[in-house]
């Protein structure tokens, strides 16, 4: 199969269940189908520069390279404001609704059991109840697939 | 634990998303090449590791 570690995570997703003899296992096209429409909807269930700002703390949290490197196309962050992404607490770049939501996607990475009512009511504020709603869902996807890929690296022939 | 609700009661999630998370975690589940018992072991470790009562 060779190196996954220098491809985008779609590709590695069609590679590891959608191509070949991965495609010939029962249940592997519906689970790829299933997990390209979860990222679809979390794309649009959230906003764009949220979603691609936490992905880009939890690419670099669980140390994804590949993810870490890449750009979700149109979601308004630059790339000044990637660099700066370690210092979101006092940066000026990020606002208040940033600062929450990175707030939130560190704990739920780190342990979503013990995420405090702190924080996610710190997010609430800002998004209310529907948006706090479809935020974790989409972290959850956003999460799922960075943890997969990386597992699928390490399992398949990546870094 | 028992915690209190971080979101209003009745809140709807977009419909997309539920969806689509709901199918993920489904077809999963389907996937044939590991048994279910070890699946289920998994499903629960999981929710251990989470505290996660439901």
């Amino acid at each position: 199969m060779g190196s996954l570690a220098a491809l985008p995570t779609d590709d590695v997703m069609r590679v590891v269940l959608g191509h070949g003899a991965a495609a010939q296992v029962v249940g592997h096209v519906d689970v790829l189908a299933q997990l390209d429409a979860a990222h679809e909807a979390a794309c649009d269930a959230t906003s764009p520069r949220l979603l691609e700002l936490c992905r880009l703390r939890i690419a670099t949290m669980l140390g994804c390279g590949a993810e870490a490197s890449a750009r979700t196309p149109d979601s308004g962050v630059d790339d000044e404001t990637i660099a700066a992404l370690a210092s979101w607490p006092t940066d000026p770049r990020f606002d208040d609704t940033d600062r929450a939501a990175l707030a939130f996607t560190e704990h739920f990475v780190i342990d979503v059991a013990t995420l405090d009512d702190a924080t996610a009511a710190g997010l609430r504020e800002h998004l209310g109840d529907t948006g706090l709603l479809d935020f974790a869902h989409a972290l959850l996807v956003v999460e799922q697939r960075i943890r997969l890929r990386l597992a699928w690296d390490r399992l398949l022939g990546g870094r | 634990m028992e915690r209190a609700r971080r979101i209003a009661s009745g809140t709807a999630m977009h419909p997309a998303l539920r969806a689509a998370v709901g199918g993920f975690a489904a077809a999963v589940v389907r996937l044939s090449t590991v048994d279910p018992i070890t699946t289920e072991l998994v499903r629960i470790r999981c929710a251990h590791h989470h505290d996660c009562g439901t």
